[in-house]
């Protein structure tokens, strides 16, 4: 699809943030202090040292490919069989991901806020948000995201100044937690976390420039690693540990321990608004881009037909987990321990395999003209 | 019903769009800027204008050079014994001594009776006796047009077309023997208001003068305002039997060439027979129709435009109407007021939160107290929360009912309150307070808290500067009702981000609805959500894309850094 | 042909119906009025079952305010909401939420414990344990975190029969402004999220407030205490626990002291002053006028309010194997009666080393207690000793709950004086 738009860096940042970090929302704090007990915070830095330096590598490994997304460099290097199937891999990943987060946001708000509501009837408010969101495009999605990031961070921040009267330095102790194997060793996986950078290799061609696709890249990690460091740092600060295992939704515990005097307390319903909005971007983007992925996949030209039958899909394979602990483990267990592959590892394969044609290429066209 | 079955097929199948181009203002090209404006569009503007007028008519159209015949097309045109205010006056010219056989033909009402009977009939009808030197080469054309007609306004025509939308707009025409063509004249003279004080748009501080219906009174407003000779004013007219004119004005070497091609291009390109407002015209033009919000500026105040033409936008004056609609805009220029250039900027940004605040007010706290109430008690501190239950205890309706049964009487009392003659509408006013607010809590029909609710909302709606958009908030915050009442604030999440995808993907004459934060354009402009003070407005707004970015000098406030007595 | 055309417009408007309709339902719409709302919340040990839960519902009618119009009509009595401003349930279940539910078949209104203010244990329960009530508390949403957390020497029944504010309205009102103060140290302020976070922590052990009705019915009752007219020693007013404070008032129930746990049973109650010295310790301290004797006059006492500016500086060290800790605490106190009339505003060594004196008294007094009374470390010294060790596993095998007896402390009190009042000096006749 020949696409006229284009967005400024900070809407794709916005977009790569939320994306990163809606999951500081649902697990990631929790998930931290399973992982690592008390030194979640120092896995977190940990893992975003980690994916600073295979971003740097893997946006090197662009340079050659200005302008073009993954799929278009998957073409070079391995022709339409591998474009297609890289293609399948990521719709399958972001299907994936869409399935898991819709019914974690909306198993979610049925805890918080809508207790005997059937699922069906929360899920369906999320579904409607995403087909909206799709069938309006890309461009009004990103400035949605350019408009609301900034508000959603400001909330979050005041979730966790708001507890500041609760923390106790003394829950971060000991300072290694769970021990060094467990956050530097078993830690290594989790930079699964920033698996969502595989946007940022989609929207390249939105982007424009490599310069700026780099530094994109850099200022979300940059940015989502200090909001993901911030979070875990005020959880293990707020809940002592072994306690801190067993909230379901951590973020919405800690904003339900907000209290300043009589009046200022009970506020946590108003974080509904944050999640909701940022499950709702969330969830357009990767549904969006799940769809986009599909129809670039097999060249087809418009890719509103997609969405219904897409919608639909996502909707029905949302009640396959049996229960909310199912989801949980998918999402944490396996999910947040394996998607690094796809992100760094495959892209990292296709980039470098499209390196050597590209070279062996050129070398050709050198022989060529020095003959 | 098979309108919905084709919205349902539309939903459900795909159609391949059309090739509808989506117009993207662009930023202008280097040339345009380097020339400063005086670029090739004005040329072309000039030359079309050249060639149209040069053109011959068509042969059907043309005037005969038997005035007979003349006389027969115009009375059957104007069905002259019939219409009765169409006046035809028959007279001879004298003319090297012959009597050259002549008429007029205006309209009664529309025209001024003393310029036609002293600068045009008596100069025809007296002075030509006096038989002036007239050695002039084209004969009897130039001695009428250069010595027999005073007035100063004349045009020449050789088509009927043209002459009948001459006398159809005010004009007087006047047909001579012999001659192949016909004289205009302008002596429009029509009923109009004066320049009076806005009605709706009232400000404290500034200039109290406002937009009537004439189309040059208009045009001469704002051009009292800014006397650039970059101001211009171009014709163009709307409705193929109304015929209403119009014109967009713009400043030359400001605007974006682009955007004033695209509102020509939207105008020149209306399909119907009527347009008689500018609020039509609104209609007719704008982006999206479904959209609730409005996407134009339609004001009284000749300042206000001024303002808004020097940011580098456009301005559409319909004859006929006092308010100017200004193009493009974005979410944040409806929550604006003309005031706010007035007074100083601590003062407007109070002003702005307070508005913000307002259109927040008016939009969710229905739908937000519907939500709270019904699905997040815990909220509530518990003293109000048990306040809030004994007030309910006897209330016999849900709260959705109850809501909606006071919102709706707030419209009914507001909708009155515009359609009931002058003295009654404060009576009305009085009688809406008192019974339904006094009379409904206490029959418990509605908790008093409630009360509280829609009158909150209701003065929010009030505080918001645009018409149109307090209008469209309204609508909206029945919906936000809905949505709170169907899964609290999970439903209003959701109805907001529809609303906020909505208008992300919304663009107005090619500027994106949500413009400086949503995508984010550069903020220099500093009067889009608060206002920088007067001496920091150094440029205009970004995504206008102008030709020239800058409105202000780097020091605007040269007093201060220049030392006194030099320059 | 046409036929066909109508059969498939009904089935489109078949299949919008069908999904207008679940958009309809608002499953979880509860009108405010529809809910009922227990204020607080009692445990006791059931003897029809193994619990009995004891509900103050709030009467909005009573509270609120009944209504606009409720002049009107001639109504007898007064208003309609009964004789107070809350209703007692109590009931015999098997768990809480079971009881809530037995409750619903007495009450019409759904019970939404959204706005409970207060949990009170009573003291059999608390000592039979409380820690597998508590995960449920933790569990459901309505219970909130904030929650105040109370033992009472009465069953809950009795006692919260028996709460009846005076200056408030809402006894929720009343609990709030009661158990959030800052400003005796009589009792500490415990909320649910900290003693539930306590009981699952072993560097922590929960404490919860004290409370019980007054003994004294009248004012001769008082008599009881004693005969203060035969001797000169003062009674300080810390040597309290709720219910044997020589008070006679409207409002019978009363806080004063601290309910100990270990292992999420109760083991001991603490007095009022050595409330005051764990909250010290704890940094949780914020003010309370302390009654000190004077240094030279012993039949006088000095008064003075003792501020806590600083948060205590602990310092753990293990030293031949055992735990040892150095807590330097930091106070500043006013002057407010100085009855001997001694010159104390430009002298105030000689009171200030008394006062630091006397608090570390009280203070090694009740650490001593928790080691070899009850054993339980309501101070919280493990906190500080979890930072000798790197791994959670190292921390796990000190087993501190073990080691807590074998602590010893060094007890540093920095007592200024830093104003006077409005006096600047006393005056001796």
């Amino acid at each position: 699809m020949p696409n006229s738009i284009k967005f400024g860096k900070w809407e794709a940042v916005a977009l790569l943030i939320n994306s990163i970090c809606t999951k500081l929302f649902l697990y990631y704090v929790r998930m931290t202090a399973e992982d690592a007990g008390s030194a979640g915070w120092i896995l977190t830095i940990f893992i975003s040292l980690v994916t600073l330096f295979l971003f740097t590598v893997l946006i090197r490994l662009y340079k050659p490919f200005e302008g073009k997304d993954i799929l278009e460099v998957a073409e070079i290097s391995g022709g339409k069989v591998l474009k297609i199937l890289t293609g399948l891999i990521i719709a399958v990943i972001l299907f994936y991901q869409t399935v898991i987060t819709i019914r974690e946001f909306s198993e979610d708000m049925k805890v918080i806020s809508l207790p005997t509501s059937p699922l069906s009837y929360v899920i369906l408010f999320f579904i409607a948000g995403m087909i909206v969101g799709s069938f309006l495009g890309l461009e009004s999605i990103v400035r949605y995201h350019a408009i609301l990031v900034p508000v959603i961070a400001v909330a979050y921040i005041l979730i966790l100044v708001g507890v500041i009267k609760i923390m106790d330095t003394s829950n971060l102790f000991p300072i290694l937690g769970t021990g060094p194997s467990d956050i530097f060793g078993k830690g290594f996986l989790r930079i699964s976390v920033f698996g969502e950078l595989i946007i940022l290799i989609l929207i390249i061609p939105y982007i424009g420039s490599y310069k700026s696709a780099k530094r994109i890249g850099y200022a979300a990690i940059g940015f989502s690693s200090a909001f993901l460091t911030l979070g875990s740092l005020a959880y293990i600060l707020s809940f002592p540990y072994p306690s801190d295992l067993e909230p379901f939704l951590p973020m919405y515990q800690m904003a339900r321990l907000i209290t300043y005097g009589r009046f200022f307390q009970r506020i946590e319903s108003i974080f509904v608004f944050i999640w909701a909005t940022a499950a709702l971007m969330y969830l357009t983007v990767n549904f969006y881009f799940m769809v986009y992925v599909l129809s670039r996949m097999f060249d087809m030209k418009y890719l509103r037909p997609l969405i219904l039958p897409c919608a639909l899909i996502v909707f029905s394979t949302a009640f396959i987990p049996q229960n909310l602990i199912t989801v949980l483990n998918i999402e944490t267990n396996i999910f947040n321990k394996i998607i690094w592959v796809i992100t760094f590892g495959y892209a990292g394969a296709v980039l470098i395999f499209a390196n050597l044609r590209e070279r062996a290429k050129r070398r050709g066209k050198k022989d060529e003209t020095e003959a | 019903m098979s309108y919905l079955r084709d919205k349902l097929k539309g939903f459900f199948l795909f159609d391949e769009p059309g090739k509808n181009e989506q117009f993207i203002l662009k930023y202008p090209a280097d040339s345009v800027l380097k020339d400063n404006g005086k670029a090739d569009r004005m040329d072309r503007e000039i030359e079309k204008k050249l060639a149209e007028a040069g053109k011959k008519p068509d042969p059907s159209d043309a005037i005969s050079d038997d005035i007979d015949v003349n006389l027969e097309y115009m009375k059957k045109i104007y069905s002259v014994p019939v219409n009765s205010d169409i006046v035809l006056r028959e007279f001879s010219i004298n003319y090297r001594g012959d009597l050259v056989r002549a008429f007029i033909m205006f309209f009664d009402g529309m025209t001024d009776r003393e310029i036609i009977d002293n600068y045009m009939l008596t100069p025809l009808m007296v002075n030509s006796i006096m038989n002036l030197q007239n050695d002039l080469a084209d004969g009897l054309k130039d001695y009428i047009s250069r010595q027999l007609l005073p007035h100063n306004q004349i045009k020449l025509e050789s088509a009927y077309s043209k002459v009948i939308e001459e006398i159809n707009f005010g004009g007087c025409v006047l047909f001579a023997d012999g001659l192949k063509m016909a004289f205009t004249a302008d002596v429009k003279g029509w009923e109009h208001r004066g320049v009076e004080k806005p009605n709706n748009e009232i400000v404290i501080r500034g200039p109290q003068e406002a937009f009537n219906e004439l189309l040059r009174s208009s045009t001469a407003q704002i051009r009292k305002r800014i006397k650039d000779e970059n101001l211009i004013v171009e014709d163009i007219i709307v409705g193929k039997v109304s015929k209403t004119p119009c014109c967009i004005v713009y400043i030359k070497n400001v605007t974006n060439d682009g955007l004033v091609d695209e509102v020509k291009h939207r105008l020149d390109n209306i399909r119907v027979d009527y347009m008689l407002d500018s609020g039509i015209l609104e209609q007719l033009i704008e982006d999206s129709t479904i959209f609730p919000s409005p996407q134009m500026i339609s004001t009284e105040r000749p300042d206000y435009v001024s303002e808004l033409l020097v940011s580098g936008r456009v301005a559409i004056i319909v004859n006929g109407s006092p308010n100017v609609l200004v193009v493009p805009i974005t979410m944040f220029d409806l929550l604006h007021s003309a005031e706010d250039l007035y007074i100083r900027y601590p003062y407007v940004n109070l002003l702005r939160f307070i508005r913000y605040a307002a259109l927040t007010l008016a939009l969710l706290l229905p739908g937000l107290y519907l939500a709270i109430i019904t699905y997040h008690q815990e909220m509530i501190p518990t003293d109000l929360l048990l306040a809030i239950e004994a007030s309910r205890e006897k209330v016999p309706f849900p709260s959705i009912v109850e809501i909606l049964l006071m919102e709706l009487s707030f419209e009914l009392i507001r909708e009155a309150g515009v359609r009931v003659p002058g003295p009654i509408g404060p009576t009305l006013g009085i009688i809406g307070a008192l019974i339904l607010g006094q009379a409904a809590v206490a029959a418990n029909i509605v908790s008093p808290i409630l009360i509280i609710i829609v009158a909150v909302t209701g003065i929010g709606s009030f505080a918001i500067p645009n018409y149109s958009q307090a209008y469209s908030i309204r609508i909206m915050r029945f919906l936000f009702i809905m949505f709170g009442g169907l899964a609290g604030f999970l439903g209003i999440t959701l109805g907001l981000f529809l609303l906020g995808v909505w208008s992300t993907s919304l663009k107005t004459f090619g500027v994106p609805f949500m413009a400086p934060i949503g995508p984010r354009t550069s903020m220099s402009y500093k009067n889009m959500i608060f206002r920088a003070p007067e001496w920091k407005r150094e440029e205009r707004p970004d995504y206008l894309n102008a030709k020239k970015s800058r409105i202000q000098a780097k020091y605007s406030m040269g007093w201060k850094s220049g030392r006194r007595g030099s320059k | 042909m046409k036929l066909k055309h109508e059969i498939r417009r009904l089935i489109i408007v078949f299949i919008c119906i069908a999904n207008i309709l679940p958009l309809t339902g608002c499953f979880d719409q509860r009108e405010i009025d529809d809910l009922a709302y227990p204020l607080a919340m009692g445990l006791d040990l059931g003897v029809a079952d193994n619990l009995r839960l004891t509900l103050q519902l709030a009467s909005p009618l009573s509270i609120g305010g009944g209504g606009g119009g409720s002049s009107g009509g001639g109504g007898g009595g007064k208003g309609g909401g009964g004789e107070g401003p809350t209703s007692i349930i109590t009931v015999d279940a098997p768990s809480i939420f079971s009881g809530l539910n037995m409750i619903n078949n007495i009450i019409s209104k759904e019970i939404n414990m959204a706005h409970t203010k207060l949990i009170v244990f009573s003291k059999p329960f608390a000592e039979r344990g409380v820690e597998i009530y508590l995960h449920s508390l933790h569990r459901g949403r309505e219970f909130r975190p904030d929650i105040y957390v109370a033992v009472s020497n009465e069953p809950p029944d009795q006692y919260l029969k028996a709460v009846k504010p005076t200056l408030e309205s809402s006894p929720a009102k009343y609990y709030e402004l009661m158990l959030g103060k800052g400003f005796t140290s009589f009792y500490p302020t415990v909320r649910l999220n900290d003693f539930y976070f306590r009981t699952e922590s072993d560097a922590i052990e929960p404490v919860a407030i004290l409370t019980g009705l007054s003994n004294f019915k009248t004012i001769d009752d008082l008599k009881k205490v004693g005969n203060k007219k035969s001797g000169t020693e003062i009674k300080p007013e810390g040597h309290y626990e709720a219910g044997s404070i020589p008070v006679i008032a409207d409002q019978k129930n009363e806080f004063t002291g601290v309910a100990v746990f270990k292992n999420g049973k109760m083991v001991a109650t603490m007095k009022g002053l050595e409330s005051s010295c764990m909250q010290l310790v704890t940094g949780e301290y914020k003010n309370a006028y302390w009654t000190l004797p004077d240094a030279y006059k012993k039949d006088k006492v000095v008064v003075m309010k003792i501020f806590q500016r600083k948060k205590p500086m602990i310092k753990a060290e293990v030293k031949n194997g055992k735990p040892s800790f150095k807590i330097n605490l930091d106070l500043e106190g006013d002057f407010t009666a100085i009855q001997s009339g001694i010159n104390y505003e430009n002298y105030p060594e000689a009171m200030e080393k008394g006062a630091s004196e006397m608090i570390k008294e009280e203070i090694t007094a009740m650490l001593k207690r928790t080691q070899y009374e009850f054993d339980s470390d309501i101070c919280g010294f493990g906190r500080y000793m979890k930072g000798k060790f790197l791994t959670w596993a190292q921390w796990k095998k000190y087993d501190w709950p073990d080691q807590y007896k074998k602590s010893s402390f060094e007890i540093n009190v920095k007592f200024k004086v830093r104003r006077t009042g409005l006096m600047i000096r006393s005056i001796e006749h």
